[in-house]
């Protein structure tokens, strides 16, 4: 896995998990601290950042 | 290079963008945060920080009127008349029909336009039908909450069928003797605030839920439930009675259960309107807390010019700031206005300041309390923690506890 690889993948999973906290810890629900659109958006971009992440490892299995 | 590995580069990146997104979206999201960038965000000064120009420029002498108790009784009265016809307020107000225990028997109702849960309601209904959510509908939801005895709907209508008024009662198992009348604002439902109603139920609170008129069950929409019996009519066949008597109408029922030690009313945006007004004409309610709204009608701007309509009429009786006192107009009366000082929607930045220390002397003269708040925590349109913080104290404490 590439330098860049590591990175989102440890940006997106620090994002989700400090995003599912704070929205748990704020009732879990749209007028907590961090609003349940909010939680979705974060998990919609960190899901972003493992698929192309996967995608270019599968290209790298596959075709090197 | 071959064109796998451009491809495997271009995902990597694509991949990092992702990832700084995601914590750029943590960011925009989380209050905290989220003030901080709509402080540093241009223009963000004048907006949030520095007075307008009307609001140095008001002649509060002629808003500000009331300095005696028997003025207080007379502009009342004058208000009561306006909107109920009559010269007292109406004690004997109830309900037309009373829907005992929603939440087991819902009845009969018309197709439920968000059937997601209050959870999930955002992020996958459309904007016209969460405006539409029926307590018939969601109030199974609501069936397992801690200390809830059950949910009365109480309901009526004022003209053939037109302008119906549809009031959530919670009833709490081991009840606490106060009482919290809730009052949504525009483009919701008091079921966006599940959480809220949720954790004043499983304290002891009776709450008695409202929507604005056209919100929720506040509409014709389903018929057969809200809209045949024979309209009250008369008196009531009025806006300004639709408006206003649902508050009276769900104290007069709480009332005829039992007597409350406290009655508080919290409103939020436009509800914060009916608020205001409910207390200045009702003076049961000892504690008044509107939320993000309430200012004198010349320090409206932009989005906040359709408040005019909620008080179109009341306002040449008794002036915003006069409500105001009027809602805090003796020993063991008060009211919090609390202001999202960031709020990205609409009655934000200091406005209120250039009147307070006034307004607070008006009501002290009189023997009430009146508090302004400034709520810096987030920068939204809502009832954040550090504002229901505040107004949990003082509903506890009663009218008179100190911050």
């Amino acid at each position: 896995m590439s330098a860049s690889a590591r990175i989102a993948l440890a940006l997106s999973l620090a994002a989700l998990i400090v995003a599912v906290a704070l929205w748990w810890s704020g009732g879990a629900w749209q007028y907590g601290a961090l609003p349940t659109r909010g939680l979705v958006r974060v998990a919609s971009f960190a899901m972003g950042a493992a698929v192309c992440i996967g995608l270019a490892a599968w290209i790298k299995r596959r075709f090197s | 290079m071959r064109r796998s590995s451009i491809l495997i580069r271009l995902f990597d990146y694509l991949g990092l963008l992702f990832g700084i997104a995601a914590v750029l979206a943590v960011l925009y999201y989380w209050d905290p945060t989220r003030v901080m960038i709509k402080r540093l965000a241009p223009g963000a000064e004048a907006r949030f920080e520095q007075m307008p120009k009307g609001a140095t420029d008001l002649t509060l002498a002629d808003l500000l009127t009331l300095n005696e108790a028997a003025a207080v009784d007379m502009r009342r009265r004058t208000l009561i008349n306006k909107v109920f016809g009559v010269s007292g307020l109406p004690l004997d107000l109830m309900p037309q029909r009373i829907i005992r225990d929603v939440e087991k028997t819902p009845g009969a109702v018309k197709k439920c336009l968000s059937p997601t849960g209050p959870s999930l309601v955002h992020l996958w209904s459309r904007m016209d039908t969460i405006i539409m959510r029926g307590i018939g509908c969601e109030a199974r939801f609501y069936r397992d909450w801690r200390n809830l005895a059950g949910i009365d709907e109480l309901t009526g209508h004022m003209q053939n069928r037109w302008r119906n008024y549809a009031i959530a009662y919670f009833r709490p198992v081991q009840a606490n003797g106060r009482l919290i009348l809730y009052q949504q604002g525009l483009a919701a439902t008091y079921h966006d605030q599940h959480r809220l109603i949720e954790g004043w139920v499983a304290e002891g609170y009776t709450v008695a839920a409202m929507n604005m008129p056209g919100y929720g069950d506040n509409t014709c929409y389903d018929l057969e439930r809200y809209c045949v019996d024979p309209p009250m009519g008369g008196m009531y066949d009025k806006e300004l009675a639709q408006n206003f008597a649902p508050p009276v109408i769900a104290l007069n029922h709480a009332m005829a259960q039992t007597s409350f030690e406290h009655i508080a009313m919290v409103g939020v945006s436009s509800g914060a309107w009916v608020t205001l007004v409910a207390a200045a004409l009702d003076p049961r309610i000892d504690l008044s807390v509107p939320v993000a709204g309430v200012l004198p009608l010349n320090l409206l701007q932009g989005k906040e010019e359709s408040a005019r309509g909620i008080v179109a009429g009341l306002t040449d009786i008794a002036s915003v700031l006069d409500l105001a006192v009027m809602g805090a107009d003796r020993p063991g009366r008060r009211q919090i206005q609390i202001f999202n000082r960031f709020d990205r929607c609409c009655f934000y930045g200091p406005r209120p300041e250039s009147y307070a220390s006034d307004l607070q002397r008006s009501a002290a003269a009189l023997g009430g309390r009146l508090d302004l708040l400034f709520d810096e925590s987030h920068a939204r349109h809502k009832i954040s923690d550090w504002a229901l913080r505040r107004i949990m104290a003082a509903i506890d404490g009663g009218a008179e506890r100190a911050e």
